[in-house]
This record gives structure tokens, C-alpha cells and sequence, in this order.
């Protein structure tokens, strides 16, 4: 139970619903990435995005939606070529021809929550009473509360939000 | 009606209470107390996903602020107002950060949590920032705490498909809402602004007819400007 980000059945526009890591042209770089066909999920048909079409010669090269590749990775695996410590903050695939997006959805994200590496406290953690618990000791967190909080909010609910249940 | 802040109900968003200095220091001094910032905080380390941890496509810096009760005008300095909670690479750090923050629903008083790419102060000044905008959302309380995770799992997960455009994401706790905004870099980019709100929608599971506000952040600072010229007569 939660918020659902796709509606059962649906495929979004634009959504890149795998786990793990999606390899994008982005935007700066014209490159034709080769033997990559075209994604029929992201063909444009239907697209939420374009109900607002892009203006001509403007922005057109910021979303190349077709040459997606997706990389399907079991938990724990590195992804390669593993030496992205290289480029911190920068386009970690930086060199790799078209460059690399790394997409998750919030499904995947959620699972990765559970990881042991997910759930020590930062060690740098700042102490910031009432905002903070560097403490080993993790704070309630959305998720687990979900139900109390839906509980607590009641019909009016879904007036405002559609829930996934 | 005796500050700045009374002026700005309707953009309460965070981002307003800043500092004289920020708008005439140079961009040479800025950078480099960015940098000597995250120096300190990060131990001059960069910050690299772990082994076996799943890389984001860019490192985050999370960021706390809180308006300091009856100081809140000039002599507060927005930057020492706010505080940097830590940056992360990956996923699983992102986690080891938010597990260990209280939810924005449960902080007290005039609240902020920001998530900006590191290296983006969350300042309207910032070079990432100047040419920018933000979505705006109203939220009744009670909504905050999951609006904002889902908000700031697209981020994180490169939901909003519009390349470098992103900045980062801020939720304001206030009296009576919430806020939850999302900062681009070009306000004049309507596609990619049109593409934020879709997004936005979606992944927050937003009706149709939910208000939903782009501001961009040249008319903040005019705001802003106008109302302390009104105050101090002196502005900025």
C-alpha cells in the first residue's frame, strides 16, 4: 500500500519502470549510439510530455528517448565498469561514448532501503536535536508509518490523492 | 506587518530569507566558500558510491534550515541559517542520510529540508540557480512527509527525463501548509518546465485541478527586493 507512481497496467511515457541502470544519450552529446534499437515504451504516442510539443529547433536533443538500453544487474552487482570513483559528481559513465543515465524507480529504491549498507547512520552525520539522530538508532521513517498515516488522514484522502491499495 | 516574511505568504517557500551579501559577492568568493564548505564538511574526500552500492546519476548534498525565532530579518545571514546535513553517491547512502532525518512532517517551527546537486547552494544566487524557477506546491499538513520522499525519489532516480535541468528539491514546513518545490536551471525552458509538472504529477499522484505554481527566481528576488526596500528603505 502507497502511492503508486503507475497506475496498475498503465505504461507511463517517459517511465523507465526496470530496476537498475539505464543507459541515455544525454543531452549534450549527438552521438549515435549503435545497435541499440528503439524503445517502443518511449515512443512518443500517448506521451504525456507531449501535450506540450517542443518548440522547433529548440530542446529537441534534451530527451533522445529511442536508443535506451537496459542493463538488468542482480542486487549487490557493480555496476561496470566499477571505476566511476573517478568522476565524483560528474557523469560517472563519462567515458563511455553517449554517456550513461542511471535511472531507478521508486519501487527499486525502496528495496534498496533494506541493504545492510543502507541503514548505518552516516558517521559524519551532523547532530542537529530534532532534525537529526546520528545515533545507531534509525528515526521512524515514512514508510513503516504509511498505514498510521493513512489511517490518520481518512476518507478526504483520496479526494486529494489516489491511493494504490 | 513588521518583516519580510509577512510579505511573502504567497512564496514561503525556503528560499527567501537571504542575505544582503549573497546578491553583491563575487562569484570568485562564492565558489571558493562553496568549495571550502564542502571541503569541510566531506573532509576533502570525495564522495564515491561504496562497493556495491548503485550509483546515482549525480551526488546530493542534503541541507537543513530553520528561520531563528525573532531574528529573522538582515542580521541572520540565510547562508548561516543553513546547515549542511551531509552529501551521498549512491542509493544506499542516500538511505543512511534519510533514515537518520526526522520526516518533514515532525519538524517543529519554520522548517526547511533541501536536497540540491552537490555543489548547488540552495540560493536563488547560485550560478546553477540564477537563471532558474521552481514548481510550487501547497500541501495541507499531513501531506508533507510522503509528498516529499516521492518527490525526492524521482530526483534521485532521474524520473524527470530533462537532462542537466534539475537542481533540487526543497519542503517547507510552515504554520499552516507545507510546501514542496522543485528547482530547474532555466526558467525560459517552458518544454522542460512543462515536462517537470507532468512529472511532478505523476509522481506524486496529483489530481488534474491540484494548483501548481511556477515562479521563476528572478521575480522571487524582485519580491523579495521590493518588500525590503519597503522595510529598510536601504534594499540590498
Amino acid at each position: 500500500m502507497g502511492v503508486a507512481w503507475n497506475p496498475p497496467g498503465t505504461t507511463l511515457p517517459g517511465v523507465l519502470c526496470g530496476r537498475g541502470a539505464v543507459i541515455r544519450r544525454p543531452s549534450e552529446t549527438r552521438l549515435v549510439a549503435s545497435g541499440v534499437p528503439p524503445q517502443p515504451a518511449l515512443s512518443m504516442s500517448a506521451a504525456s510530455c507531449c501535450r506540450h510539443p517542443l518548440p522547433q529547433g529548440q530542446t529537441l536533443s534534451r530527451d533522445i528517448p529511442a536508443p535506451a538500453k537496459r542493463l538488468s544487474l542482480p542486487d549487490g552487482v557493480p555496476l561496470p565498469p566499477g571505476d566511476y570513483s573517478t568522476t565524483p559528481g560528474g557523469s560517472v559513465f563519462g567515458t563511455t561514448p553517449g554517456g550513461t543515465r542511471f535511472i531507478y524507480d521508486r519501487k527499486f529504491l525502496m528495496e534498496c532501503r533494506n541493504s545492510p549498507l543502507a541503514r548505518t547512520p552516516p558517521c559524519d552525520l551532523p547532530d542537529i536535536p530534532g532534525v537529526t539522530s546520528p545515533s545507531a538508532k534509525e528515526l521512524r521513517s515514512e514508510t513503516n508509518h504509511a498505514h498510521n498515516e493513512e489511517e490518520k488522514l481518512g476518507i478526504g484522502e483520496e479526494a486529494q490523492f489516489d491511493m494504490d491499495i | 506587518m513588521n518583516n519580510k516574511f509577512d510579505a511573502l505568504k504567497d512564496d514561503d517557500s525556503g528560499d527567501h530569507d537571504q542575505n544582503e551579501e549573497n546578491g553583491t559577492q563575487k562569484d570568485g568568493e562564492k565558489e571558493k566558500n562553496d568549495r571550502d564548505k564542502s571541503q569541510n564538511s566531506s573532509k576533502r574526500k570525495a564522495v564515491v558510491p561504496g562497493p556495491a552500492e548503485h550509483p546515482l546519476q549525480y551526488n546530493y548534498t542534503f541541507w537543513y534550515s530553520r528561520r531563528t525565532p525573532g531574528r529573522p530579518t538582515s542580521s541572520q545571514s540565510y547562508e548561516q541559517n543553513i546547515k549542511q546535513i551531509g552529501t551521498f553517491a549512491s542509493v544506499e547512502q542516500f538511505w543512511r542520510f534519510y533514515s537518520h532525518m526526522v520526516r518533514p512532517g515532525d519538524l517543529t517551527g519554520h522548517s526547511d529540508f533541501h536536497l540540491f546537486k552537490e555543489g548547488i547552494k540552495p540560493m536563488w544566487e547560485d550560478d546553477a540557480n540564477k537563471n532558474g524557477g521552481k514548481w510550487i506546491i501547497r500541501l495541507r499538513k499531513g501531506l508533507a512527509s510522503r509528498c516529499w520522499e516521492n518527490l525526492i525519489l524521482a530526483m534521485l532516480g532521474e524520473q524527470f527525463m530533462v537532462g542537466e535541468e534539475i537542481c533540487g528539491a526543497v519542503v517547507s514546513v510552515r504554520f499552516q501548509e507545507d510546501i514542496i518545490s522543485i528547482w530547474n536551471k532555466t526558467a525560459s525552458d517552458q518544454a522542460t518546465t512543462a515536462r517537470i509538472r507532468d512529472t511532478l504529477r505523476r509522481v506524486l499522484n496529483l489530481p488534474p485541478n491540484t494548483i501548481m505554481e511556477y515562479k521563476t527566481h528572478t521575480d522571487s528576488i524582485k519580491a523579495w527586493e521590493e518588500f525590503h526596500g519597503l522595510v529598510n528603505s536601504g534594499g540590498r
